[in-house]
């Protein structure tokens, strides 16, 4: 038997007026949570200037991904689980726009032959033994708790009580994993060094051309996969 | 449903608040906010915050948080940090957007598997983001455009 809780009475029918009723007072509500938000972040805004802008942005992220119900960790899991694709291929498609953004930055940044890098301005983490096991870890968790590090806040802000459990853990987990990364910084385990496209292949050029190819060659992969999954089904 | 039988047309506030919107729509304007953010200050990170808030909290319980787990908090201000703001602002647009459309609503829990998964699962995640030197997003969606191979 699949467990089901029957201990819950039948849900109660609102009435139209009671939807009505309710649908009101949600807009009402958002519309203060806003006001609400702005004048905190202008609030603080003279110790720290960028404050308003940061809360305008983080409720635009939170919007948009709400909105479109887009999860980083679906990307992955869907095509394992269901053959579905369709967030994985509009995933690449972030990421196609993003490096072509990144590009742009990083020329002005580094100047367009890379002059102005360094090992340390070089954007990017460290590869190591700790990284790859720690994407595996964070790989479980997330499908374990429902959602990836933004999808727990986004579920949390849409009222999903999993993840408001989840949500301390988290925190928990991370300050003490602090203790696991103090104990192994500078042994073997940490033991690689940043790798930056651009210099591996010469140029900012070749590395966009590589990395937009190789983005292509996935998005139609997930299309490919899409359609092989879906021919089984029918 | 009028009278001539017809499906009745989408208003636009249906259309903007309260259908959903496709996952292309949502990847591009993702991009653009992460954009934005780039240029006002660092690149976007969500979990990067989580382990200054859970030393905070467990530093309530009298666990000296900067030997023990390698967490400076002293002088620490709640919103006086990029990621701290991007994560509150991030949470409280979700729920902003379920409201709006009217559709928030508490989803409860049926199964107390549920929350051990959930639990669990947070404990997974937060110490893989740590060691990974970061979440989902900081560690793939900031990392992958910008050419390092740590993706």
């Amino acid at each position: 038997m699949p467990p089901v809780s029957n201990k819950r009475p039948n849900r109660k029918r609102l009435t139209a007026e009671q939807k009505l009723r309710n649908k009101r007072i949600q807009i009402i509500v958002a519309c203060v949570l806003i006001v609400a938000l702005l004048i905190v972040a202008f609030v603080v805004a003279p110790t720290y200037p960028k404050a308003p802008l940061l809360m305008v942005i983080g409720l635009g992220l939170g919007y948009v991904m709400q909105r479109s119900r887009f999860c980083f960790t679906a990307a992955y899991r869907d095509p394992g689980l269901t053959g579905e694709t369709k967030l994985t291929r509009a995933v690449i498609v972030a990421f196609a726009l993003s490096t072509i953004f990144f590009f742009g930055k990083h020329a002005s940044q580094f100047g367009a032959d890379l002059s102005g890098l360094s090992a340390d301005n070089m954007p990017g983490n460290v590869i190591n033994l700790q990284m790859c096991i720690g994407s595996f870890i964070f790989g479980i968790g997330a499908v374990l708790a429902g959602g990836c590090a933004s999808g727990t806040f986004v579920r949390m802000g849409e009222g999903y009580v999993q993840l408001w459990i989840c949500f301390p853990f988290f925190c928990i987990g991370n300050a003490v994993a602090g203790a696991i990364t103090k104990a192994t910084a500078g042994t073997w385990f940490t033991a690689g060094s940043k790798v930056y496209l651009p210099q591996l292949f010469g140029g900012l050029v070749p590395a966009l051309l590589i990395q937009l190819l190789a983005l292509l060659g996935l998005w139609i992969l997930a299309w490919w996969w899409e359609n092989k999954k879906r021919a089984q089904f029918n | 449903m009028d009278q001539n039988n017809q499906l009745e047309k989408p208003s636009l506030y249906d259309i903007v608040l309260k259908r959903e919107w496709s996952y292309y729509t949502g990847a591009v304007l993702i991009v653009i906010f992460a954009m934005a953010l780039c240029m006002v200050g660092s690149t976007w990170g969500v979990s990067g915050a989580l382990g200054t808030w859970g030393s905070m909290f467990l530093g309530l319980f009298g666990i000296d948080t900067a030997t023990v787990f390698n967490n400076n908090t002293s002088n620490y201000s709640f919103f006086a940090n990029q990621a701290s703001i991007t994560d509150i602002g991030l949470l409280l647009g979700a729920s902003i957007a379920c409201l709006l459309a009217a559709q928030w609503k508490i989803r409860n829990i049926k199964h107390y598997k549920q929350a051990l998964a959930a639990i669990i699962g947070g404990l997974l995640m937060g110490v893989g983001a740590k060691m990974a030197g970061g979440c989902n997003i900081g560690g793939l969606f900031s990392q992958l455009p910008q050419f390092s191979l740590a993706a």
